[in-house]
């Protein structure tokens, strides 16, 4: 059961830092500050879960509070 | 393989002379015994016009020693633009169906994509020119060669960061497989990798401008205020970013003196006079041109 919960734990924590990481690199597309063309373009090839990802936390923008909850297992 | 040969970059506002100072000083360094290759990436290059010759795609002879390019921008974009489409195309197979990649052919136009094919030209010369002792670089006006100097720095900062989050990502994976039971669990992450390669690069392309050894910036101007105060400005912006070894040159002047003070700030800045090398059509009387302008080169060079 711990073992579940820490496992859990950390893969939200995965997907948060790959959502970040994708804004930072394609962030450009909401209107974010972009890195150089250069490394977007040479990252993008290989993003293709992360747009994925992103686009599944954007659904989540509006209660993240309600994810959070749910993502840790929590009763309220 | 990549020359061991110097770079001379001159750079300046449009109209100083720029082009015409890049031929002599190739012209020059060729007399010498060197081979010498002048290149021009200004996407406004006018190269051709003061050979009064036509310049074949690629290298050119001009005479003993000197090659001229006239470097095409659209060409370098195109190239790595296609790379990234061929890889887009293997990855999202599906968009083909619908033609989406069509579109990305809008990518030419995003900001920043001009510097990078500077970037890419260069090192694709530089890489195709293993016996050249001297490249001389004919720059595009100020504000393009500022962002070409500026490009390696300005992508190592979000490298960097980028590296640092899949660090951390990656660190997390390596917990997860560990507490799954994968002791030896080894995290393969292809953006990284990515990452690290642009970091190299970008790394090494830093070093080569910021080493006075390897490489040296001449930025032209002329009597006048206009092309002085953005001379100076451009040295200043240079040293900002750790290159040092930026040279005035005084060209369309009969001043003698070869330091000359800066009105505004009242230093004495270290420049080079060149009398009267003026944008002209030279022909095939290069050899007549330098021989009246030897002794300033030789100052130059020494």
């Amino acid at each position: 059961m711990q073992r579940d919960k820490a496992l859990a734990t950390l893969n939200l924590e995965i997907t948060e830092l790959e959502n970040v990481f994708t804004l930072l690199v394609l962030g450009q597309f909401i209107g974010f500050p972009a890195p150089p063309s250069s490394v977007s373009l040479e990252l993008l090839p290989l993003m293709d879960k992360h747009l994925h990802i992103m686009l599944n936390r954007s659904g989540y923008a509006s209660d993240p509070l309600a994810m959070l909850v749910s993502q840790l297992n929590m009763d309220i | 393989m990549a020359s061991m040969g110097r770079h001379i970059f001159f750079t300046g506002k449009g109209g100083v002379g720029k082009s015409t100072v890049s031929l002599l000083a190739g012209k020059f360094l060729a007399r010498q015994g060197y081979i010498t290759k002048v290149t021009s990436l200004d996407p406004a290059h006018n190269t051709a016009d003061i050979l009064d010759m036509p310049l074949e795609h690629g290298s050119n002879k001009i005479s003993p020693g000197l090659w001229a390019q006239e470097v095409c921008l659209d060409d370098y974009l195109k190239a790595y633009l296609n790379s990234v489409e061929k890889e887009m195309k293997a990855r999202y197979q599906y968009t083909s169906a619908f033609s989406f990649t069509d579109h990305f052919s809008a990518f030419k136009y995003s900001p920043g994509l001009e510097e990078f094919a500077l970037v890419r030209a260069f090192e694709t010369i530089r890489q195709d020119a293993a016996d050249v002792d001297y490249f001389i670089w004919d720059m595009p006006p100020t504000g393009l060669s500022l962002r070409f100097f500026q490009y390696p720095k300005v992508s190592l900062v979000w490298l960097e960061k980028l590296a640092e989050i899949r660090s951390k990502i990656i660190e997390k994976q390596s917990v997860m497989a560990k507490i799954q039971g994968d002791k030896d669990a080894l995290v393969k992450d292809k953006l990284q990798d990515s990452i690290h390669g642009q970091i190299a690069f970008f790394k090494a392309f830093e070093a080569l401008l910021t080493d006075s050894r390897q490489t040296r910036i001449l930025t032209i101007t002329n009597d006048e205020s206009l092309s002085r105060a953005e001379a100076l400005r451009l040295k200043k912006s240079l040293s900002e970013l750790d290159i040092k070894h930026c040279d005035l040159v005084l060209n369309r002047s009969n001043k003698v003196a070869n330091d000359w003070v800066d009105e505004d700030s009242g230093r004495t800045v270290k420049g080079f006079v060149l009398p009267q090398c003026s944008e002209q059509f030279i022909g095939d009387k290069l050899d007549e041109y330098l021989d009246m302008h030897v002794d300033h080169f030789a100052i130059i060079f020494k």
